[in-house]
C-alpha cells in the first residue's frame, strides 16, 4: 500500500521539528507564562526531557514491529477487539489533534489579519493543499519540508537575534523563585506539543531505516525544543510582565523588531512560516488520520479517503469551537490528559504487554 | 489547444479574479495615521480622541507647494475610543489606518483622572505597533497634535525624532509603549512618561518641545519630574546616554564648566540587614571638558581632581533630588522593588504587601564615581599667559 515510500532519517527530523515547533512557537509562550512567569524556559527544558521520553518509547514500540503501523501491531498485542479499539481511537486522536491545529492556524490568520474573511473560507484554504500534497504521497512533501524546514528555523532564529537590542536578561531573574510547582504546571501544559512525535506510530513504516529512528526523534524533539525556547526567551526578554496579556506573543516580537527603522514590521515573515509550519503539520496529520482509517476497515487504497477525512476536518474544526477563547481552552486545559494517554500511555502499555508476550522483532 | 495551455489560461483568469482579501482596502481608501492624542471631552465620562492625519497627496507634490499642508487633524468625542475611531470616518471618508502612528499622546487633565480607559484601545488594535511614544501632554493633547515642528514636515515624526535625540541632551525619557504597558504591568513599578509642551514663537507660530517627566500610579498621572530630576531618574536607570552636565566653580563668582557625558552605568543594590531595607545606587560615569572659561584656576591635575568632585556632587544631587520626589509621590519608578524581588524572592513576598508603606521611607545610599578623560583639542582656554 506505502511500500514505496520511503523517507529518510534527515526528511523525518525535518518533518517531527515542524510538527513540534510550528505551533509551538506562536501559542506556548502566553499560556506557560501565566503559570511559570519568567521561569517559562525551565519548563520548556523539563518539557522537552518528557518529549524525549514519550519518543523514546513510541520508536522502541514502532520499531519492534517496523513494518506495520499502531493499527496493525495493537491488535496482535492485545487481540483484534481491544486492537481495533486502540486503533479506532486513534484516529479519533489524529483528527481531533489536527480540528484544533486547523483552528489555531485559521484563528491566527482572522484575529489580526482577514478580521472579516470567513473562517470557512480559510479552512478550505489550508485543507485544498493538503488534500494535494496527500495526493503526491508522503514522499513528495517531506521532500517540499526539505525547503521549508530551513527558512522556518532561519526566521525564528532571525527575529531572536535581531530583538537582541530590546532584550533584557536582567528579566529572567531570580530564578525558581516560586518553587517547582509553576513550572511544573507550565510542563503539563505543553506535554501535548512534546508528546506530538506519536505520529511516528503511524509513519515508521514508512522510513527506509526505521532502525536509526530512535536517534533521529530524540535529536527532533531536541531541535523542537530549542526553537520553543527561543521563542519563549525571546518574548520574556523583551515584553516582560506583558506577555501573561499578549494573544500571540512571537507575533507581536516580530513586529516590534526595529533595527534601524529601516528592518522592521517582520510580522508578514511570521505569517509566512506560520501558514508553511502549519501546512506541514496539518498535512502529516491528516494523513496519519487516513492511514489510521485505511488500515482499521482494510481498506486496499487510501487516496480515496483523502477528501472525505480533509471534509470531516473543515466541518469539525469549525463546528466544534464557537470561539477564539474556548479553542484555547480547550487546547491547554481539558486536552491535555487525554492527549498524553494516546501520546505516552498507550504506547507505553502496548510496549509493556509486547514485551512480556515477547512479540516483534528485536531493537537493532 | 494543448493541456499545458488551457492550464495557462486558467492560471491567467484567476490570477485576476483571485487578487486579494475580503478586506483589502488601497491606500486612497486609508487615512494614514501619524499620531493619537486623547483627552477628556467637554461632558461627563466623554474622551476626545485626536489623530493627525498625513495627506499623502500633499507629501508627494513635495517641493513646489511648500506652504501646502502636510497632515490634518480630526478630532471627536464619545465614550470609547474605538466607537470615535470609527466616527471619524464620517469626517474622513476614509478608513484610520494605525501602523504608522508614531506617538500617543495623553492630555494632561485625562492622565490625572485616569488612563486605564484610553490604553486598551491602543494594546488591542493590532495595527498599532508597540514603538508607538507615549507623551504626556502639558495642556491639551489635541493643541500637541496641531502644533507645527520647523524643521519637520510630519510634525509627530518630529516629535519621535525629538525623542530619539534625548538621548544625547538626557534631559527627557524615551517611553515607547511596549515599555509603559510593561511598567503598567508590573505590581509596584510606576511608570512615567515623556512630557510635551507647546511653545510659542516669536511671529505667533506655535511650536513644541519635550520637556519633563510623567509619573503616574495606580493608572493617574501623580506628578511631574523637572529636568534636574528626569537628569536624576536616568542616572537610577541607567539610560544616560550623552549630555551636559553644567557646574558651577567652587569660590569663583559667575563661572561655569561644561562638561560632557561620554559613559555612564549604573547599579542598584538592595541589602536587607536586620530587617531592614536599604538601597545602594552606585553610578559610574567619565567625560570630558566641553567648555572651561579662563580664570577658573583648575586648568593642572589637581583642578581636574577638583572638577570631578564637584561633577559627583552635581550627579549626587539630582539623584538625591528626583528620589526626594518620587517617595515623596510614593511611585517607585526605579523598580526599586523589582531589584528587591530579584535579589531576596523570599522576603519580597511580605515587603510586596507593603510596599507603598514601605518605598516612601527607604534608605538609600549614593555613590558616584565620576573621571574627567579628555579636556577637548585645548589643555587651557586661551588667555594672555
Amino acid at each position: 500500500m506505502f511500500e514505496s515510500t520511503k523517507i529518510s532519517n534527515r526528511q523525518i527530523i525535518f518533518l517531527l521539528i515542524i510538527v513540534i515547533s510550528s505551533t509551538g512557537i506562536l501559542y506556548l509562550p502566553t499560556s506557560v507564562y501565566k503559570e511559570a512567569k519568567h521561569d517559562s524556559w525551565v519548563s520548556v527544558i523539563a518539557v522537552t526531557l518528557y518529549g524525549i521520553i514519550t519518543a523514546y518509547v513510541v520508536v522502541t514500540l514502532g520499531v519492534m514491529f517496523k513494518d506495520q503501523t499502531v493499527i496493525q501491531y495493537s491488535q496482535k498485542i492485545v487481540g483484534r477487539t481491544f486492537g481495533k479499539v486502540i486503533g479506532l481511537s486513534y484516529f479519533v486522536f489524529f483528527i481531533h489533534l489536527n480540528t484544533i491545529v486547523i483552528r489555531e492556524f485559521t484563528e491566527l490568520l482572522q484575529g489580526p489579519f482577514f478580521a472579516e474573511t470567513p473562517l470557512l473560507f480559510l479552512t478550505i484554504g489550508i485543507i485544498l493543499p493538503s488534500i494535494y500534497a496527500l495526493y503526491q504521497g508522503l514522499e513528495v512533501f517531506a521532500r517540499v519540508n526539505e525547503i521549508i524546514f530551513p527558512i522556518f528555523f532561519l526566521i525564528v532564529i532571525g527575529i531572536f537575534i535581531l530583538s537582541y537590542r530590546d532584550m533584557d536578561f536582567i528579566k529572567l531573574i531570580p530564578v525558581l523563585a516560586e518553587g517547582w510547582m509553576p513550572v511544573a504546571k507550565a510542563v503539563y501544559y505543553q506535554t501535548t506539543w512534546f508528546g506530538e512525535t506519536s505520529v511516528l506510530l503511524i509513519l515508521i513504516p514508512s522510513l527506509n531505516l526505521p532502525e536509526k529512528v530512535r536517534r533521529s526523534a530524540i535529536i527532533s524533539v531536541i531541535f523542537a525544543g530549542i526553537l520553543v525556547l527561543f521563542s519563549n526567551v525571546g518574548v520574556i526578554l523583551v515584553f516582560g510582565s506583558q506577555v501573561g496579556q499578549l494573544t500571540y506573543p512571537f507575533l507581536t516580537l516580530a513586529r516590534y523588531v526595529s533595527l534601524a527603522e529601516t528592518f522592521e514590521r517582520l510580522d508578514s515573515f511570521v505569517v509566512f512560516i506560520w501558514v508553511l509550519g502549519v501546512f506541514v503539520k496539518i498535512a502529516i496529520l491528516h494523513y496519519c488520520a487516513v492511514i489510521c482509517f485505511t488500515q482499521l476497515f482494510n481498506l486496499k487504497e487510501y487516496k480515496k479517503i483523502i477528501i472525505p477525512i480533509g471534509a470531516m476536518l473543515v466541518v469539525l474544526s469549525i463546528i466544534q469551537w464557537s470561539n477564539f477563547l474556548q479553542t484555547m481552552g480547550t487546547l491547554t486545559k481539558r486536552l491535555v490528559t487525554p492527549y498524553g494517554t494516546m501520546q505516552l500511555v498507550i504506547p507505553l502499555i502496548l510496549l509493556i504487554i509486547a514485551k512480556l508476550r515477547k512479540l516483534g522483532g528485536r531493537y537493532e | 489547444m494543448s493541456k499545458q495551455s488551457i492550464i495557462m489560461v486558467i492560471i491567467v483568469v484567476l490570477f485576476c479574479f483571485t487578487t486579494g482579501c475580503w478586506n483589502r482596502s488601497e491606500l486612497n481608501e486609508k487615512a494614514i495615521v501619524s499620531g493619537y492624542g486623547v483627552d477628556l471631552g467637554e461632558e461627563k465620562d466623554e474622551i476626545r480622541l485626536t489623530a493627525q492625519i498625513i495627506l499623502a497627496e500633499a507629501m508627494s507634490a513635495g517641493g513646489e507647494s511648500g506652504e501646502k499642508e502636510t497632515v490634518g487633524i480630526v478630532s471627536g468625542t464619545g465614550n470609547t475610543i474605538f466607537n470615535i475611531d470609527r466616527d471619524l470616518l464620517r469626517e474622513t471618508g476614509r478608513k484610520l489606518f494605525d501602523s504608522h502612528s508614531h506617538v500617543i499622546i495623553i492630555g494632561e487633565d485625562a492622565a490625572k483622572q485616569g488612563i486605564d480607559r484610553f490604553l486598551d484601545f491602543f494594546t488591542r488594535e493590532h495595527e498599532i505597533r508597540r514603538r508607538n511614544w507615549v507623551l504626556v501632554a502639558k495642556g491639551t493633547a489635541k493643541e500637541v497634535l496641531e502644533a507645527k515642528l520647523k524643521f519637520e514636515k510630519i510634525p509627530t515624526f518630529g516629535i519621535s525624532n525629538l525623542i530619539n535625540a534625548g538621548n544625547i541632551t538626557s534631559k527627557t525619557v524615551a517611553v515607547d509603549l511596549k515599555s509603559f504597558l510593561e511598567m503598567i504591568s508590573s505590581k509596584t513599578i510606576s511608570p512615567f512618561a515623556t512630557g510635551i509642551e507647546v511653545i510659542e514663537g516669536d511671529n505667533g507660530e506655535k511650536g513644541l518641545r519635550l520637556t519633563d517627566t510623567g509619573v503616574f500610579k495606580d493608572y493617574k498621572l501623580q506628578g511631574w519630574l523637572d529636568e534636574k530630576e528626569t537628569r536624576g531618574l536616568l542616572w537610577v536607570i541607567g539610560k544616560v546616554g550623552s549630555g551636559i552636565i553644567e557646574v558651577k566653580v567652587p569660590k569663583k563668582e559667575g563661572k561655569y564648566i561644561s562638561i560632557e557625558i561620554l559613559k555612564a552605568s549604573s547599579k542598584v543594590k538592595p541589602e536587607i540587614k536586620n530587617g531592614f531595607l536599604t538601597i545602594s545606587i552606585e553610578v559610574v560615569q567619565s567625560g570630558r571638558i566641553g567648555e572651561q572659561p579662563p580664570g577658573t584656576g583648575l586648568e593642572n591635575i589637581d583642578g581636574v581632581k577638583i572638577i570631578e568632585k564637584v561633577v559627583e556632587n552635581n550627579i549626587k544631587d539630582e539623584i538625591q533630588s528626583v528620589l526626594k520626589k518620587a517617595q515623596m509621590l510614593n511611585t517607585d519608578i526605579f523598580g526599586f522593588g523589582e531589584t528587591v524581588y530579584r535579589k531576596y524572592p523570599k522576603e519580597w513576598r511580605t515587603l510586596e504587601k507593603n510596599w507603598d508603606g514601605i518605598f516612601p521611607n527607604i534608605n538609600v545610599n549614593v555613590n558616584v564615581e565620576s573621571t574627567i578623560i579628555n579636556p577637548g583639542i585645548i589643555v587651557k582656554p586661551a588667555s594672555p599667559e
